[in-house]
């Protein structure tokens, strides 16, 4: 006979083994993504293009006008008062090495990927599921059209790449607007920082810089593109999928993100 | 004249009797029946869009039973299926769907592919705008939005599920006529579910879809005055239907 213990550590279970399995379901899922479209390389794909330009446009330069007003308020708020603080206990070396770690390596692409994941992930799954509801999605298919090489991978290429290059601008755009405030209003000379924060990069942090931004991209466009598809039946499960989506994304991003700071350490 | 469908003992739904049936190039058949969901199971399995309850298909060579899902999305580029619901991509404007499976297949240019989807959207009768969103379109330029798209990549066979069900017969008959008229120029085989009397006299045969047993009719005229009685209660129906249409 069951019994209320028995439901509850079968639904402890279950929640456990489904958090243990999706990441990987969603590494199958974009594997298979990739894999499908690899077959399809060798026919130019103008829709496929199509749909990876839009991706860009949207994530990426329909993005600037947020990221350019979010860097600048964490350049004066965040950038401008490690500034001030290392300049009370730091060395001038020290305070530009947090610079370049802390801004350039951690909160750069930590706070462009939540951005990401707030603006175009839930647009994706949205998107995706209202298109499964309307059956839109088997209509491409009586077309003989992948969903995942018209869908799927062109928007994980599209975030992945808009990742990358507003997490360099956001880093260009908070380390430079913290630095002038810091200029302005603490000390002249701290404006050498400019040309000092990217001599303290090195190629091994550029390459993780690279790497981690494009795998929060993937991420980013994956989640929302598995859950959208997710949907079947009812428009209640559109918002059901896209806060799974979001949630779901934020929390591997910050996983991902603190393996990368173990691997590191 | 090439066979490039065959159906063997093909059952789409559990009570029904086994089909055998063979579709060569250049063929109309003409889809009929009381029960629509029955119709549309049918036209589906034929399609190869559903697997049979029992029997097997051979579209264009292919066993279904044996195709791999890649091999079941390259026969979809010649085998066109067009269903009631007609769904469109909403994101995209009429002409970037009736242009999409050509974009996608690379079978045409970009310019190639306007081109063609103009002259088939002219064709078919189309009045919108062709930079509509499918949400701002009318029904009948949605259906043919669909249908348009379903020919852009001028498939061998095509299976039409009547998506112009919701219109009034007379704005549904030029465009089933333009369909009807466009497979017969490109020798395309065809299979149009309908209860249009002009549909059925056109068509080279008639498949009379009602439990337990369908029947093809050889032409309009053998449907029309054979003894069957659920055939001739269908027609009955039909024409009390069609009279009050006039």
């Amino acid at each position: 006979m069951r019994t209320r213990f028995d439901t509850l550590t079968g639904a402890i279970g279950r929640r456990t083994l489904a958090l243990v399995l999706y990441p990987v379901d969603l590494t199958a899922f974009i594997l298979r993504a990739f894999g499908d479209s690899r077959r399809h390389t060798r026919r130019y794909n103008r829709a496929a293009v199509n749909t990876l330009v839009s991706q860009i446009i949207f994530t990426g330069v329909d993005a600037l006008p947020t990221i350019t007003l979010i860097g600048v308020a964490v350049g004066l708020g965040l950038v401008s008062q490690l500034i001030a603080l290392m300049h009370m206990f730091g060395s001038m070396r020290e305070m530009v090495a947090v610079l370049a770690q802390v801004v350039a390596l951690e909160m750069g692409p930590l706070l462009t990927a939540i951005l990401i994941i707030g603006r175009s992930s839930s647009a994706i799954a949205v998107e995706l599921g209202h298109m499964r509801l309307n059956k839109e999605v088997e209509g491409l298919w009586l077309l003989g059209v992948n969903t995942n090489d018209l869908l799927v991978t062109p928007r994980l290429l599209g975030t992945a790449t808009a990742q990358l290059a507003l997490a360099v601008y956001f880093t260009l755009i908070a380390i430079i607007s913290g630095t002038l405030f810091a200029a302005a209003f603490v000390a002249p000379g701290y404006i050498h920082f400019l040309q000092q924060v990217p001599l303290a990069l090195d190629p091994s942090d550029l390459a993780v810089f690279v790497i981690k931004n494009l795998l929060f991209g993937i991420i980013a466009g994956a989640a929302a593109c598995y859950h959208g598809l997710q949907v079947e039946r009812s428009p209640t499960e559109v918002p059901q999928q896209t806060q799974r989506a979001i949630v779901n994304a934020i929390s591997l991003i910050f996983i991902v993100d603190g393996l990368f700071a173990l691997m590191r350490l | 004249m090439k066979t490039l469908l065959h159906a063997f003992g093909l059952v789409p739904v559990e009570g029904m009797q086994p089909l055998d049936f063979e579709l060569s190039t250049g063929v109309s058949v003409c889809l009929v029946g009381h029960d629509h969901g029955l119709r549309s199971a049918y036209i589906h399995t034929l399609a190869g869009a559903h697997y049979p309850w029992s029997g097997d298909l051979k579209l264009l060579g292919h066993r279904l039973s044996t195709l791999d899902d890649r091999r079941w999305l390259l026969l979809r580029r010649e085998v066109g299926l067009v269903t009631r619901e007609a769904p469109l991509v909403s994101s995209l404007d009429a002409m970037r769907n009736v242009m999409l499976p050509a974009l996608y297949h690379g079978v045409a240019t970009r310019s190639e592919s306007a081109q063609r989807a103009h002259d088939l959207l002219e064709r078919l009768g189309f009045e919108g705008a062709v930079d509509r969103l499918p949400a701002f379109l009318g029904e009948r330029d949605r259906n043919i939005v669909a249908l348009a798209r379903a020919l852009m990549l001028a498939p061998r066979l095509l299976f039409v599920d009547d998506p112009l069900h919701d219109l009034q017969a007379s704005q549904a008959r030029p465009i089933a006529q333009a369909v009807m008229d466009w497979c017969r120029d490109a020798a395309s085989t065809l299979v149009y579910a309908s209860d249009d009397p002009a549909v059925m006299r056109r068509a080279d045969c008639i498949l009379f879809i009602a439990p337990p047993v369908p029947r093809l009719f050889a032409s309009w005229q053998a449907f029309h005055t054979a003894g069957d009685e659920d055939v001739q209660a269908y027609l009955s129906e039909f024409r009390t239907e069609a009279r009050a249409f006039d």
